[in-house]
C-alpha cells in the first residue's frame, strides 16, 4: 500500500511537472521531455523497489565491544555523516553494531508516541520514523522517511538520508535535512571500444592534417614567395630558427602585456586596444601555423632532394614537399591513433609525437620570425638572385652555374688598337 | 598466437563507462520569532530560483547537484546567518558548455517576516531572483558570468538601505526596482548588458549609480516620475529623448523632478558602451 501511494505520488508529481509551464529562460525541446520522463521513470522504479524491499523487523541495535561509533550532536555536514553511517551500516543486520554518543541505535520502523519523550540523538537504520511525542536530540533516518505528527516536538535537527522528512503540524526546533540517494545517472558517456577510439583518432588525425594540407596548398598557390622564403629560411639557419623561436614563446607573454599597457596609458591607445589584439591573436596564428607549414615543406624539399638524388624520376613542386613533409609528421600522430591505447606505449608515443611537432613547430615559428614573415632574405641561403629560384630551375641546372656570357665579337681588335671587354667587364 | 587473442579482446572490449550521479539535498527551518537573517548564497553554476517562502517558514533550500564536483553548502547559525548553496570539490571549477552544470538547480525560499540581508554570489548561473515581498534590508549580487533576472513583484515591506548589483560579463535584468524601496542602488556592468526598470510603487528618494565599462545599459523609467540624470560618460553613446539639459549635456531631468516627492536620481559612468533610455507607460 505504501509503495503504491508512493508510485501514484510520484506519477501525479510528474504529471503536475509536465503540465507545470516551464521557466521563461528553460530552454525545452521534446528531446529534453523525453529523458526528464525517462528519468523519472527510472526514478520511480528505483524507489519501488525500496518501498517494497522487506523492512527489517524493529529492534535496538546494540552497542558494545566492537561497535562503530556514530556522534550525532552535529549533523549539519550531511555528506560526510553519511560515509560514516554507511561504513556502520553496511553489513548484515544481524551483525549491526552501532553506538551512538549520549543517543540510542534502531533498527527498523520506529515511533514515539504522543504521550512518550525520548531523551538523546536516535539513529534509525532502514527504518521510516514517525515523531508524535518529543524527541530532545537529533534525529537522523537512514533509508527511511521522518513523519512529523501535529502536536511532536523535536529539540534538535532532523536528517533524513535517502528519505524524506515531512512536518504535519510538528515542531521542529533546529534544521530539517534530507539528502537523497542518488538520483538519476546524468549522461553517461557512451562506453566505446577501442577500435572505435582507434578510428576516432585515425580520423581525427587525418583531419587536422588535411585541413593543414589545405591550408598549405593555399599558401603555395597565393604566397608561394613567403613560404619559400621561410622553407629556405629553416634549412639554411635551422639552429638559429630554433633559438629565435624558443626565445619567441617565452618573448610572447611579456610582448603582449607591454603592448596593452602602453596602450592603456596611453589615452588614446586605449581606443586600439580591441583591434590590437584581434592582430596580436591573427599575427601569432598566421606565425605558428604558416611556420610549421614552412618547416614542413622545408621537410618534404629536402626529403625530394634526396629521392632524386637517387635518381627518381619525380617532379619537384611546392605541393610534394607540402605534402611529404606533412606526411611526415603525420606519421606520427597516426602512430599513435593506432596504438594510443596501450598502456604505458600509447602515452609515451603520444609525448614523443607532442615533442616533435613542438620542436617543429618551433622552428617555423622561429624561421618565420627571422625572416618576417617570409619579406625578408638575409637568412634564407641566396646567393643567387631570387628569380632564379624556382623549383625547376634548380633541378633542371645546376645552382651554382656560369652566367652565360655574350658572345664575343669576331674581330676582338678593335680598330682603335684597344681591346675590348666583356660588357660584364666595363 | 596468444599475444594476438590479447590485443583482439582488448580492440574490442568496451572500456568502462564513467557515470555521473545527481543527488538532492534540502534543509528547512520553521520561523521561531527570528527577527533578521543575513543569508550568504555561494552558487558556482547551474541555475537558481529564489522566492518568498510559505508562512512559517523561516528559510527553504532545495538543491539537485552532481556529487562528483560539488557538495551541498547550507549552514545556520544561531546568531542569524545562514550559508547557502555549493562548495567547489576537487575537480570542480565553472565550465560554462558543461551538460552537468545544466542538470544543477538550487530553490531558495525565504521568510517575508524576517529582515533579510542577502548576499548573492554566482559564477555561470541562470539565476530568477523574485524578490518581491521579502523584507529586504540590504542586497548584494555579485555575478560573474551568470544571466540574472531580479523581479520585485510586490513593495518592500521595509526601507532597503543599499542594494549593489555587479554584473560582471553576465546579463543582468531587474525589473520592479520602484519597489525595491532601496535608498541607494550601485550597480556595475562589464561586458554585457544591464538593464534597469524602475516601474513599481515609488514611495521614497532612490539614489542610483550606475558604472559601465563596456556592456550596455537600459534605463526603463516610468514616464512621469521625477528623474534627474548625470552623466560621466567616456566615448559612450547617451541621447536621452525625453530629458532635458539644464547644462552642458552632464544632467538631464524630466519636468516632474522639480515637484516630485519621490524622485529618482541616476548617476551614469559609462567607459565604452552605450546607454539607452527608454520609457514606461
Amino acid at each position: 500500500m505504501r509503495a503504491s501511494s508512493a508510485v501514484l505520488g510520484r506519477l501525479l508529481g510528474a504529471m503536475l511537472l509536465l503540465a507545470a509551464p516551464a521557466p521563461v529562460a528553460a530552454e525545452v525541446t521534446p528531446a529534453t521531455v523525453l529523458r526528464d520522463v525517462w528519468e523519472l521513470l527510472q526514478q520511480v522504479g528505483g524507489d519501488s523497489v525500496r518501498a517494497d524491499a522487506p523492512r527489517p523487523r524493529p529492534r535496538a541495535i546494540e552497542g558494545g565491544s566492537g561497535a562503530r561509533s556514530i556522534d550525532l550532536a552535529d549533523i549539519a555536514h550531511p555528506v560526510s555523516l553519511e560515509q560514516r553511517i554507511r561504513a556502520a551500516v553496511d553489513r548484515p543486520d544481524a551483525d549491526l553494531r552501532i553506538a551512538i554518543p549520549n543517543g540510542q541505535a534502531r533498527l527498523g520502523d520506529f515511533s514515539i508516541g504522543s504521550d512518550q519523550t525520548v531523551a538523546g540523538h536516535v539513529l534509525v537504520v532502514r527504518g521510516d520514523v514517525t515523531v508524535a511525542g518529543r524527541l530532545e536530540g537529533n534525529l537522523v533516518a537512514w533509508q527511511g522517511d521522518v513523519l512529523v505528527q501535529p502536536g511532536a516536538v523535536i529539540t534538535g535537527d532532523v536528517l533524513a538520508l535517502g528519505g524524506e522528512v515531512r512536518t504535519l503540524g510538528g515542531e521542529i526546533s533546529g534544521t530539517a535535512r534530507t539528502l537523497s540517494a542518488p538520483l538519476a545517472t546524468g549522461p553517461v558517456q557512451a562506453p566505446v571500444s577501442t577500435s572505435t577510439r582507434i578510428l576516432r583518432s585515425l580520423a581525427g588525425v587525418t583531419g587536422v592534417f588535411l585541413m593543414l594540407f589545405l591550408v598549405g596548398a593555399g599558401l603555395v598557390l597565393f604566397a608561394r614567395g613567403p613560404l619559400e622564403t621561410v622553407s629556405d629560411t629553416v634549412r639554411h639557419s635551422f639552429a638559429r630558427a630554433f633559438v629565435v623561436g624558443l626565445l619567441g614563446q617565452v618573448l610572447l607573454l611579456p610582448t603582449f602585456g607591454m603592448l596593452v599597457v602602453g596602450l592603456v596609458l596611453s589615452v588614446a591607445g586605449i581606443l586600439l586596444l580591441p583591434f590590437v589584439v584581434v592582430v596580436f591573436a591573427l599575427l601569432l596564428l598566421a606565425g605558428v601555423v604558416g611556420g610549421a607549414l614552412a618547416m614542413a615543406h622545408a621537410m618534404g624539399e629536402t626529403l625530394t632532394r634526396r629521392q632524386m638524388a637517387r635518381g627518381a624520376a619525380i617532379s619537384p613542386n611546392g605541393f610534394r614537399y607540402l605534402g611529404m613533409g606533412l606526411g611526415s609528421v603525420a606519421l606520427l600522430w597516426l602512430a599513435w591513433a593506432a596504438f594510443g591505447w596501450v598502456p604505458a606505449a600509447g602515452p609515451l608515443m603520444q609525448g614523443a609525437a607532442i615533442i616533435v611537432s613542438w620542436l617543429l613547430a618551433s622552428i617555423g615559428f622561429g624561421a618565420a620570425l627571422l625572416s618576417r614573415g617570409g619579406l625578408r632574405e638575409h637568412f634564407a641561403g641566396r646567393v643567387v638572385p631570387p628569380e632564379m629560384l624556382t623549383d625547376e630551375y634548380l633541378w633542371a641546372t645546376p645552382r651554382f652555374g656560369v652566367p652565360a656570357v655574350r658572345r664575343p665579337d669576331r674581330d676582338p681588335t678593335p680598330r682603335s688598337g684597344t681591346p675590348r671587354l666583356p660588357d660584364r667587364d666595363r | 598466437m596468444r599475444g594476438l587473442l590479447l590485443v583482439a579482446a582488448l580492440a574490442v572490449a568496451p572500456p568502462a563507462a564513467t557515470a555521473q550521479t545527481v543527488r538532492e539535498f534540502s534543509i528547512t527551518r520553521q520561523h521561531q520569532g527570528e527577527p533578521a537573517l543575513a543569508v550568504q548564497v555561494d552558487f558556482a553554476a547551474g541555475s537558481l530560483a529564489l522566492a518568498p517562502a510559505p508562512a512559517g517558514t523561516l528559510f527553504g533550500f532545495r538543491l539537485t547537484y552532481d556529487d562528483t564536483r560539488f557538495a551541498p553548502l547550507a549552514d545556520f547559525g544561531r546568531g542569524g546567518t545562514l550559508r547557502l548553496g555549493t562548495t567547489t570539490l576537487g575537480q570542480g571549477g565553472v565550465r560554462v558548455a558543461s551538460s552537468r552544470s545544466e542538470l544543477q538547480a538550487a530553490t531558495i525560499a525565504l521568510s517575508t517576516r524576517a529582515d533579510l540581508d542577502l548576499d548573492l554570489r554566482l559564477d555561470a548561473v541562470e539565476a530568477t531572483l523574485d524578490l518581491g515581498g521579502l523584507r529586504l534590508a540590504r542586497l548584494a549580487l555579485g555575478a560573474t558570468a551568470s544571466r540574472a533576472a531580479l523581479r520585485f513583484a510586490e513593495p518592500n515591506p521595509i526601507r532597503c538601505t543599499d542594494a549593489s548589483l555587479d554584473a560582471g560579463a553576465g546579463e543582468l535584468v531587474v525589473s520592479g526596482l520602484g519597489n525595491a524601496r532601496c535608498e541607494r542602488l550601485a550597480v556595475r556592468g562589464g561586458a554585457g548588458r544591464v538593464t534597469l526598470d524602475f516601474s513599481g510603487r515609488w514611495s521614497g528618494r532612490m539614489a542610483v549609480t550606475a558604472g559601465m565599462k563596456m556592456g550596455e545599459l537600459v534605463l526603463r523609467l516610468p514616464r512621469r516620475a521625477g528623474v534627474r540624470l548625470a552623466t560621466d560618460t567616456f566615448l559612450a553613446r547617451f541621447a536621452p529623448a525625453g530629458l532635458t539639459s539644464s547644462d552642458d549635456g552632464r544632467t538631464w531631468t524630466t519636468p516632474e523632478y522639480a515637484g516630485a516627492a519621490s524622485p529618482l536620481e541616476v548617476r551614469i559612468e559609462s567607459a565604452i558602451g552605450g546607454v539607452r533610455v527608454e520609457w514606461i507607460d
